[in-house]
């Protein structure tokens, strides 16, 4: 590039920030170098597209500011948590005292009681209701009566008294004839009962630990395949996994790479361009 | 917009307490602010958490600012800080939505940037789907972050080379320089992507 006009220039002249005499300069070079001119041009049409880019219209939200952190000198003394809580405690305190007052609470403990009263001047009582039992209600009636009205009460029921213990004892004595009715085949029945009952009692048992046994067996086996099920899974997962982050990675470094090598070439072009100006500054000056 | 003059008041005020004044800068720069970070990453949702941190941070440290004129600056300053540290934090692996045909609406539709080094994508087959500006959205994002930045702040914000360099703490030429490099490098991306001129209408 020409040491007097540099990128510098010519972009500022794009942008319309250089000044009239810079301006002629970079125009006359541009006319030279056909370039140079391409690439400006390229610049220019690039300008305009990006101007197709629209602003976006956005509603401003609500913008929490935090004023406790600017606040300096009294005003943050104020601003303190720790005096706003004691304010928020104090205000409930003295709110509380208020409504006491207004509803004339009268509060007392003592004598293992708490009294409250809720009007203000009424003294409370001393005496206060200490845990007792249910009261009792005490009838009072006459002895005398008490008696007459339980031997009313017998001679009323006495013939229907007389009558049931009669069944009584005639449902005894059938149940005792039907008992040694009974007796004989009761006695046979329950000698073979106790001669079989061990036997079949062992079979039974038998029964019972072998269908355990094979149950147990196959919980085992079903435990088992599930549990190899399971790790197969986990296996699958993680190799899923691991081969996952392999992809990713091998993304991220080409594109780590890529960006790499997209800047060092532009760092390359302009380390070449003042390199190229020094040279060019050199010769300048030997000649 | 707000004058030179009004902006120095405002920030005066908002300098010495006043949040009604600070409110009154959050409203004229919110949307400047918010379509820096939507270029820049071309993501809705990640643009307003920028706007609002930088906001935020504004608004934290607008007594720390000697130069009231410098207030654009400064804000881009912290801009740009906030979108470097994003970039730190999430790199490359970040999706960029693309625009729907439409225009300006953003589709759920979206493109991982990895995607652009496979062999499977093909920039002829998304041209024909996308419009102009999604093609030129992945070919900004693709360049290096210091070129990106310089060029949107000339680009989109209209920032002047000097306001550009107070803000990124480089010198005139650095910042001519790096648009120079960027829009060479997005030049040569689209030339990769075969979108040539007459497509992209940029040899017009």
């Amino acid at each position: 590039m020409d040491p007097k006009v540099n990128k510098e220039q010519i972009i500022a002249y794009l942008y319309g920030e250089s000044s009239e005499e810079e301006a002629q300069r970079v125009e006359a070079y541009l006319q030279k170098h056909p370039d140079a001119a391409a690439e400006f041009e390229a610049f220019t049409g690039l300008r305009k597209s990006l101007n197709k880019i629209p602003d976006v219209e956005v509603t401003q939200p609500v913008i929490m500011l935090d004023h406790g952190r600017r606040a300096n000198g009294p005003e943050a003394i104020f601003r303190s948590r720790f005096l706003q809580k004691a304010a928020a405690i104090a205000a409930v305190i003295i709110l509380g005292l208020l409504t006491a007052r207004l509803v004339g609470l009268n509060v007392r403990y003592g004598d293992q009681s708490l009294t409250v009263a809720f009007n203000e001047g009424e003294a409370i009582p001393t005496e206060t209701v200490k845990a007792s039992g249910p009261k009792t209600n005490k009838l009072s009636l006459n002895e005398d009566s008490m008696q007459q009205l339980q031997a009313s009460i017998n001679k009323f029921f006495a013939p229907e008294n007389q009558m049931a213990i009669q069944r009584l004892d005639s449902l005894e004595s059938t149940v005792k004839i039907l008992n040694k009715k009974m007796q004989h085949p009761v006695a046979k029945v329950s000698n073979k009962a106790t001669e079989t009952l061990p036997r079949d009692m062992e079979a039974l048992a038998r029964q019972i630990s072998q269908q355990n046994l094979q149950l147990f067996s196959e919980l085992l086996k079903a435990s088992q395949q599930q549990q190899e099920a399971y790790i197969k899974s986990l296996f699958s997962e993680f190799s899923h996994y691991i081969q996952t982050q392999r992809l990713e990675d091998l993304i991220e470094i080409e594109t780590t790479l890529k960006v790499l090598k997209q800047e060092s070439e532009l760092d390359k072009l302009e380390t070449d361009e003042v390199i190229a100006r020094l040279i060019q500054t050199v010769n300048d000056r030997d000649y | 917009m707000l004058d030179r003059s009004n902006t120095s008041v405002l920030v005066d005020k908002a300098a010495n307490g006043d949040d009604g004044a600070f409110t009154k800068l959050v409203q004229a720069w919110y949307k400047r602010i918010y379509n820096f970070n939507y270029k820049y990453f071309f993501d809705h949702d990640l643009a307003m958490e920028m706007t609002q941190k930088t906001f935020i941070s504004a608004h934290r440290n607008i007594r720390k600012l000697k130069n009231r004129e410098r207030f654009s600056g400064w804000l881009y300053t912290i801009a740009v800080n906030y979108c470097r540290e994003e970039d730190r934090r999430h790199g490359k692996k970040r999706i960029i939505p693309i625009l729907s045909r439409s225009g300006g609406e953003i589709c759920h539709e979206s493109i991982d940037l990895q995607s652009h080094h496979n062999n499977a994508y093909d920039p002829e087959k998304s041209f024909q789907k996308d419009e102009l500006s999604g093609i030129l959205m992945k070919a900004l994002a693709k360049i290096p972050a210091e070129q990106k930045v310089v060029l949107i702040m000339k680009e989109y914000e209209g920032l002047k080379f000097k306001e550009i360099a107070e803000s990124l703490e480089i010198s005139e030429n650095t910042a001519k320089s790096r648009l120079y490099y960027g829009l060479k490098a997005l030049k040569k991306i689209l030339d990769e992507w075969k979108i040539n001129k007459e497509e992209i209408n940029y040899g017009s």
